[in-house]
């Protein structure tokens, strides 16, 4: 069509519009990107703009060694929570959307149910509960109650999704003689592949960021998370300001290089248009 | 069939979690011998300890661990009560876990032997009248205090200079006076912020409280030792004596300490208002933590804090120096906070006020430990009170700023801290019995903070605040009533009762 | 006739036994995730529901005073009400937040045509996420200080009248805190969704609306509004579960000040469980909130016109 002059400034400014948003959510960033190379001196002289003169790259060797540890430890807890999230959801999922059965409305209610009981209600007997079972001060006292919070809006996902699938698929292969556990495998997971990533990468980033369950179950230093590390760490008076921005951005990037791989397939899998109520 | 493969796909997930779950079982500290100690801070000091203490005994280990500050009482307190707690704590107000019954009661250790001190008397390690300071109003003993700690202002002397204050002042007058010369030269003389993070203007309302009804205690403590008499100028004549929670109710039940009839709250907080011209105008929403490095910056003249921000500030004013910017560091002092006097108030007629020097942190143990693990508990803190030990403790540098860890000072007897602390410690002239508080539970300080807000910024005036105050102090009496019924003596309480 | 029916209703209770029978291998195939669940969010939920008729501290005292919590948090609390009206405030204000500012990036972001760049802008959205929440909140809470940034930009650009207290003034605190958490507002993962969303409504509408002459916004309003809304329900879902019990940003920031202008009721609840040691009053204030949510949630269906997918 033509490009009318209005046309053209819309164009503009939504690019300006834009634009402004990119550069505000990274703002802190940024800020950060840049204080954590200056000497303390440099930061408290001049807080907003970068420096190129008096690099400092020993406020990252010091940033590393305070903070390698919590990082592995919350790579690996993501990484798992993540996985078993997904597993036990996606069987769930695949038994709501495929069968029918008797109390199917009110299990999946149920299930739902939880969304709405407030975090913090739960807590002190949830800490009792781990203790009982003998998991606490394990990984396991993180990974179990992830995996039991965080399947509910994956079964909830998956199980639309799954029932968006054309059934032509699943009745075909029956039709084959291929049992439900083919079925499962060959057909349903490389087609939701993509949804795979996408509540993967949304799981990782909601354990990487839980701090006041890890504090409570977790009591030695060793096995300590990124959020509780990234706090003593700034509690320390003798550790400066420099050095705690350049711990928060060697903790940045794991999620930078885990959303560098899978941007494509998260992308894809939101474009499903699978995640809707 | 197919039904059948799902089944076993979710049974063997199933298992192997149950399997994977239960061989993975809790780590670490489930035997005997080995005893977890957390600190909210100086952890290098206590690990320094747990390795002289392993040298010692081979058989026994002793982990320390760190956890982070704010929060810490919240969620250790958590970890008591599902019975996770580590068996050893530093913390700062042991009331709160107090009040659950799950701490052990020291009472029992604390006059028996302490080889490591080489003494049969473990209390006589600890200078005068402090563990009779540790024990809550019940006499229970829920911790072991550790260190202690002064109050003083920091003066920035340079500013003084510039404004033209040639003394430091000593009463509040000549503070005030101060603090106008420094506002007409641009200067903020009192830096506070109201909250949890800064104490600053709840230090004062505390040393004026003691006073102010210091010549009231023979009638608040009635329930005291027998042939007890006060001297308000003799501090050790409060040794051994508490204002228990029934006492405190019969007191404000007679107005005593009810803050809407006493004429001593009402002009204590005058006082504070009196001194409100000189802080800063943002004081409802400055970030506490802020000030610890507001005040090398130069931003305001005096921060009144404690021993523990010695280390701190010698640290960043040695940064400074290293880096060349030896022109922002500045000269400055430590001077005992002004009083009040006779001018500002009437009810210092059983002596002025007394500097605050208190216990800064103690360990706790939960009482719900088995035998061997309470023995090896209870043994190591006594370790940790032998003055060898704990002048190593205090003596330890952090390498990273090259001053020590801990800036606080020892209780325990001929054990020397940093040698700028002594500037805090000062004598203690006269005797106190904490009578009025200005809360009485956690509930209850909560309230006080609001309020306490809205007097300071207007929204109140005098009488509204003093009314909302006497409402949440009767509510949270009561509530301590009902918590320590086992302890009190209610049959004393009700008959005098009914003689008001 | 009697008998019919009877043999009828047999008939249908056998059946109905005969179908639980069939479908027990899928009852077993469901038992970890009730087991999970069961373990680790009912049975603390349940055990919590019950407290709540106690007055239990924790650990040893322990009295049953039935409703008494309820009546005292209704009636004597005086956080309780403000708090709560508050709530609902910052409840209304985020669902604007996410779905009306989320809506205007999505939309924008569709109508970039040249792909590069849109792929370009979708993966900058995303990508904040990565910094560690606190430390963006922390960052703001220092630039709207008195002396922070926003009141020196204000003060350079000639505005100096508009400086403000942001966090000392209780009037304006609550926006200001509404202003600063997830500043600009964008929630990258809502966005995408968003996005996909409009990028699955079909070529041939647009086509058809191109060919009718529609002005943009009733392009904007009667066209892609209405087909995104299954995506816009579940944001507004989520936000309002998540807004009635955040309280942890308002902790950090501000901890219920000045005075209890920016108090909410998960604040409440942390305090007394955490400080006040009032287990049973703090479950009272879970187990109403609980129902707020669901009351909210039920609305939110009827609102957007859809039934629950079950």
């Amino acid at each position: 069509m033509y490009k009318r002059p209005i046309d053209k400034i819309a164009s503009a400014m939504k690019y300006v519009y834009l634009g402004f948003i990119i550069f505000c959510l990274f703002f802190p960033f940024v800020f950060m990107l840049f204080n954590s190379f200056k000497s303390e001196g440099a930061f408290v002289a001049n807080k907003w703009l970068p420096t190129f003169l008096d690099v400092r790259f020993d406020n990252y060797v010091l940033a590393w060694k305070s903070v390698s540890p919590y990082l592995f430890n919350s790579i690996y807890l993501a990484i798992v929570c993540a996985l078993g999230t997904l597993v036990v959801s996606s069987i769930t999922a695949y038994i709501f959307a495929i069968y029918d059965f008797p109390f199917k409305r009110i299990l999946f209610l149920f299930i739902l149910m939880i969304l709405m009981i407030p975090g913090i209600l739960t807590f002190i007997p949830q800490v009792i509960i781990v203790k009982n079972l003998g998991i606490y001060n394990s990984h396991w006292a993180i990974i179990l109650p992830s995996i039991a919070s965080g399947q509910i809006f994956c079964t909830f996902v998956l199980k639309s999704f799954f029932e968006s699938l054309p059934s032509e698929l699943t009745e075909a292969a029956k039709i084959d003689g291929a049992r439900d556990g083919k079925i499962i495998f060959s057909i349903i997971i490389p087609l939701s592949f993509p949804m795979f990533v996408t509540l993967g990468v949304l799981q990782i980033l909601a354990s990487w960021n839980s701090y006041l369950w890890p504090l409570t179950v977790l009591t030695r230093k060793a096995q300590w998370t990124i959020p509780i590390g990234i706090k003593f760490l700034s509690e320390q008076g003798s550790v400066k300001t420099t050095v705690q921005y350049a711990a928060y951005t060697i903790v940045s990037i794991p999620l930078i290089l885990l959303f560098a791989f899978t941007m494509d397939k998260f992308v894809e899998g939101l474009s499903t248009g699978a995640i809707k109520a | 069939m197919k039904k059948r493969r799902i089944a076993t796909l979710a049974l063997s997930t199933v298992m192997a979690f149950g399997v994977a779950a239960s061989a993975a079982s809790c780590g670490g500290g489930s035997s005997a011998s080995v005893v977890t100690l957390v600190t909210i801070y100086n952890e290098p000091i206590f690990a320094l300890a747990a390795r002289l203490y392993m040298e010692e005994h081979p058989d026994k280990t002793i982990i320390t661990q760190p956890i982070p500050y704010d929060g810490a009482a919240d969620t250790l307190k958590t970890q008591l009560i599902a019975e996770v707690a580590p068996e050893i704590m530093l913390v700062e107000e042991p009331d709160d876990f107090a009040n659950l019954g799950l701490l052990l009661d020291f009472n029992n250790y604390i006059k028996g032997e302490n080889s490591y001190a080489d003494t049969k008397n473990w209390s006589t390690v600890f200078e005068d009248g402090y563990i009779d300071l540790a024990k809550d109003s019940n006499n229970r003993l829920n911790w072991v205090p550790f260190s202690l700690y002064g109050i003083g202002v920091y003066t920035n002397l340079s500013q003084y200079k510039a404004a033209g204050v040639e003394e430091t002042p000593e009463t509040l007058t000549e503070f005030l006076a101060a603090g106008e010369k420094l506002k007409t030269k641009g200067y903020t003389p009192w830096g506070v912020s109201i909250g949890y993070n800064d104490a600053q203007i709840l230090w004062p309302l505390e040393m004026m409280s003691q006073a102010f009804f210091r010549s009231l205690i023979p009638e608040i403590n009635l329930l005291h030792a027998d042939g007890w008499t006060f001297d308000p100028n003799d501090p050790t004549c409060i040794y051994g004596e508490k204002i228990s929670p029934e006492e405190q109710y019969l007191a404000f039940k007679k107005g005593l300490i009810d803050p809407v009839k006493s004429e001593r709250v009402r002009s204590m907080y005058e006082i504070m208002l009196k001194m409100k011209p000189l802080w800063n105008d943002d004081f409802v929403s400055k970030d506490g933590n802020m000030m610890y490095t507001d005040f090398p910056n130069g931003e305001h003249t005096h921060f009144m804090n404690g021993t523990w921000y010695l280390p701190q500030l010698t640290g960043i004013f040695n940064d400074l120096k290293k880096g060349g910017n030896e022109d922002k560091v500045f000269e400055y002092d430590i001077i005992p906070f002004p009083k009040a006097t006779s001018e500002d108030t009437q009810f210092l007629d059983a002596g002025a006020m007394n500097d605050i020097v208190k216990i800064r942190n103690g360990f706790i143990v939960p009482n719900y430990l088995s035998k061997a693990k309470t023995e090896l508990a209870v043994d190591f803190i006594k370790f940790m009170s032998s003055p060898e030990v704990a002048q190593k403790m205090f003596a330890l540098k952090n390498d990273l700023t090259g001053y020590p860890y801990c800036g606080d000072i020892s209780l325990l007897k001929g054990v020397e801290g940093m040698e700028e602390a002594a500037k805090l410690k000062p004598d203690i002239k006269y005797a106190d019995l904490v009578s009025y508080e200005m809360y009485y539970d956690a509930q209850d300080k909560d309230l006080f903070i609001i309020d306490y807000e809205k007097l300071l910024t207007g929204k109140y005036t005098m009488n509204q605040f003093l009314k909302a105050r006497s409402e949440s102090n009767l509510a949270a009496l009561e509530r301590n009533l009902r918590l320590y019924a086992s302890m009190i003596d209610r049959k004393w309480l009700d008959e005098e009762l009914k003689k008001l | 006739m009697v008998q019919t029916f009877s043999r009828k209703k047999g008939v249908a209770v056998r059946c109905f036994f005969r179908r639980v029978y069939k479908a027990k291998f899928i009852y077993l195939a469901l038992v970890p995730t009730f087991a999970l669940l069961a373990v680790f969010c009912y049975v603390p939920f349940f055990n919590a529901f019950i407290k709540s008729l106690y007055d239990w501290n924790g650990v040893n005292y322990l009295e049953f005073i039935g409703f008494d919590n309820f009546k005292e948090l209704f009636n004597k609390d005086i956080l309780w009400w403000k708090s709560f009206r508050r709530m609902l405030v910052i409840v209304v204000v985020d669902v604007i937040k996410a779905t009306v500012i989320t809506t205007l990036n999505a939309v924008l972001l569709h109508r970039v045509k040249h792909a590069r760049a849109q792929y370009f802008f979708r993966i900058m959205i995303i990508l904040p996420a990565v910094i560690p929440g606190m430390v963006g909140t922390l960052l703001w809470r220092q630039f709207v200080a008195d002396n922070g940034i926003i009141n020196e930009i204000l003060g350079s650009i000639g505005l100096k009248s508009m400086q403000r207290q942001w966090l000392g003034d209780e009037k304006i605190v609550l926006f200001a805190l509404l202003g600063i958490i997830g500043f600009p507002w964008v929630n990258g993962a809502n966005t995408l969704i968003l996005l996909s969303g409009l990028m699955n409504i079909d070529k041939s509408i647009y086509d058809a609306a191109e060919l009718d002459g529609v002005s943009w916004w009733r392009k904007l309003f009667q066209l892609e509004l209405p087909l995104i809304m299954p995506q816009v329900t579940i944001i507004i879902f989520q936000t309002i579960i998540g807004s009635i019990q955040s309280y942890e940003n308002i902790q950090v920031i501000t901890n219920g000040g000045p005075g209890s202008s920016t108090y909410v009721p998960g604040l409440l609840l942390y305090n007394n469980a955490f400080r006040y040691n009032r287990y049973g009053y703090a479950s009272a204030i879970g187990v109403v909130m609980f129902c707020v949510i669901i009351v909210f949630t039920v609305i939110n269906q009827y609102v957007t016109g859809r039934k629950k997918n079950v």
